[in-house]
């Protein structure tokens, strides 16, 4: 059977052509198909690696940046009054506004002539008698002993009639200034002597506070008992700050009911009083107190331009701001990072220049913090008024920031700046690995313009574009 | 020996199988070349056209009134721009001919005879010899 077919085959030669014909014809084919197919797979291999790529322009630094604060810190007892931290963000005279706390005290006796020693100077009475003669002033001869101040007092008496009972109120007063604002603490103290040959019932003595509206109120009183009384030195008494919020003169007054026990013009009852005066302890400084804090970035700064621009309610506050180091973990008090001034109720715009180690001003991450303190000796509290806060970093050149945000590296062969005047491309030969942010930093493009648009072109054709208008 | 030799040179009918094999053979060889490079034409062809890409890196319409585009090959193969269209009118074009190796860039300049109007939109198309396109909606400042 194979002896057959082979010679058959031998025999017919017309059949080895065809098939060398078919399997040539075929090998054309499959080269071409090849091709295309390898090709094909070439070039869809391209297109799919350009739609995986994804790169993206983070940020345009140039020149530079400036940064407005983010947050705010009340240092000691400061209060926020209105406003917002993005306020901040300009030089347009609204306002992020604070209230001042108390930082120290002072004492203030406002009784000029709270002794007695060697007048009566600064007091006066009068008298409303029901019966009886009134006499009244300097005592020289009797006085609130030790601890007191000794010889030297004021006094009521009382002398009765022949036909009645002496009975009169003595109102005996001193006026005093006071603008100091609600104080701290008051105290009263005074002392008193019931003295006569004739006591009766009723006498008392009232110590009255007359404010600078009229309005009266009692800080103390006594009920006299129907004898002698020695000297007795009440200190100590408590007064309510609230009685002194208002700015203005203000009048103590000792008044005094006298009620003999006898008639008679023999007979009389009589009141010293001495050392009375008032402690008034008061705020004579107050403190604003706070920390702005802010991000930024974390270029290579060539130069750092800290400003604030601020005022207060109150003329003559010394204002000290100054800028964290993050470098000595401090705030500086002198140089680089430090600011004072007296500031007033104009705003004042107070700004430094640091071109030495300026990257000493933020941390790792870009933050950057300033501190305000402003201090005023006065009594009464007053506003900071913060208009405008800039941390304003300066690189030199451009720097860009890119990021693979695709699967694949990606190489970046040409950089655009454009404006609306003028294009400029830049070639470039930078690799960005997947999930890589780059810093790529061109000391030859300088963008001091406002408006511009950067791309940046990959070798797979894709562009990321940057626009800041 | 020399019988064998007498016999060869007077057998006259050994000669037409050899000149057919021969011219078989030729034409065989012919045909093969050229089905070869018909081969080498038409897959260089396939490999060029589907191997073509170009983008437009930038668009500026600049002052003058024309429009620039700065094209970049980022194809496996050489382009020549065959015309540009801009709303699917044919405007010329400088350089010409505007050849970009692989991997070359450069500005293709739109004569617009006449002047575009602020904030229209412009269609543009580029196409290159092989038919690719290139084309995007642009806004005239």
């Amino acid at each position: 059977m194979l002896e057959a077919i082979i010679k058959r085959l031998k025999g017919d030669g017309r059949g080895i052509s065809n098939i060398i014909v078919v399997m040539l014809s075929l090998v054309l084919i499959v080269v071409i198909v090849a091709n295309v197919v390898l090709w094909s797979y070439q070039m869809n291999q391209l297109d799919w690696e350009k739609m995986q790529e994804d790169i993206n322009i983070v940020d345009v630094i140039s020149g530079a940046r400036f940064y407005n604060p983010s947050g705010c810190a009340l240092g000691g007892s400061t209060s926020w009054v209105s406003g917002g931290i993005s306020n901040l963000a300009s030089d347009d005279n609204v306002y992020m506004t604070f209230r001042s706390y108390d930082t120290s005290t002072d004492t203030f006796y406002p009784i000029t002539n709270m002794n007695f020693t060697g007048s009566a100077t600064g007091w006066t009475t009068t008298t409303a008698i029901t019966a009886g003669t009134a006499t009244y002033g300097y005592d020289g001869a009797s006085g609130n002993p030790s601890p007191g101040s000794g010889a030297g007092s004021y006094y009521h008496r009382a002398t009765g009639e022949a036909p009645k009972i002496a009975d009169i109120t003595f109102t005996t007063e001193t006026s005093f200034s006071y603008t100091c604002g609600t104080p701290e603490s008051v105290f009263l103290s005074y002392a008193y002597a019931l003295s006569g040959n004739s006591f009766g019932t009723g006498s008392n003595i009232i110590v009255r506070l007359v404010k600078p509206d009229a309005t009266t109120v009692d800080l103390d009183t006594v009920s006299l008992p129907a004898s002698a009384v020695g000297w007795t030195y009440k200190t100590g008494i408590t007064v309510s700050t609230t009685h002194f919020t208002q700015s203005g003169t203000y009048k103590l007054q000792v008044v005094n009911g006298l009620v003999a026990g006898a008639k008679g013009t023999a007979n009389y009852i009589q009141l010293n009083f001495d050392d009375i005066g008032l402690k008034i302890t008061y705020y004579n400084e107050y403190t604003v107190e706070l920390e702005f804090t802010g991000t930024s970035n974390t270029e290579s700064w060539t130069q750092l331009i800290w400003t604030i621009d601020s005022s207060f309610t109150a003329e003559g506050v010394t204002a000290t701001f100054q800028l964290y180091n993050y470098n000595t973990s401090s705030y500086p008090t002198s140089g680089d990072g430090y600011m004072t001034d007296t500031i007033g109720t104009t705003d004042v715009t107070k700004t430094q220049t640091i071109t030495t180690n300026p990257t000493h001003f933020r941390d790792v991450s870009g933050n950057w913090k300033m501190k305000v303190k402003a201090v005023k000796l006065t009594n009464m509290p007053f506003d900071f008024k913060a208009d405008w806060i800039e941390f304003k970093p300066a690189v030199t050149g451009a720097h860009f920031i890119f990021q693979n945000r695709g699967p694949l590296t990606s190489h970046l062969i040409s950089l655009w700046v454009n404006n609306a005047t003028n294009r400029q491309r830049y070639d470039i030969n930078l690799i960005v690995n997947s999930g890589e942010n780059v810093a790529y930093v061109r000391l030859d493009i300088s963008l001091s313009m406002e408006n511009f648009v950067v791309k940046v072109v990959t070798e797979r054709g894709n562009l990321a574009v940057f626009a800041r208008h | 020996m020399a019988r064998k030799f007498r016999r060869f040179f007077h057998d006259k009918r050994a000669i037409t199988p050899v000149l057919s094999n021969l011219l078989l053979m030729v034409v065989a060889v012919a045909a093969m070349s050229l089905a070869a490079t018909a081969t080498y034409v038409i897959t260089t062809n396939l490999r060029e056209t589907m191997g073509e890409r170009l983008i437009a890196e930038d668009l500026w319409f600049n002052p003058s009134g024309n429009i620039s585009i700065y094209i970049l090959n980022v194809g496996k193969t050489s382009v020549q721009v065959s015309a540009v269209y801009v709303n699917h009118t044919k405007y010329s074009f400088t350089p010409t001919p505007f050849i970009l190796e692989i991997g070359e860039h450069g500005w293709l300049n739109i004569t617009m005879p006449v002047g575009r109007s602020s904030g229209s939109l412009y269609y543009v198309d580029i196409v290159t010899t092989r038919g690719t396109h290139v084309g995007g909606y642009y806004k005239a400042p």
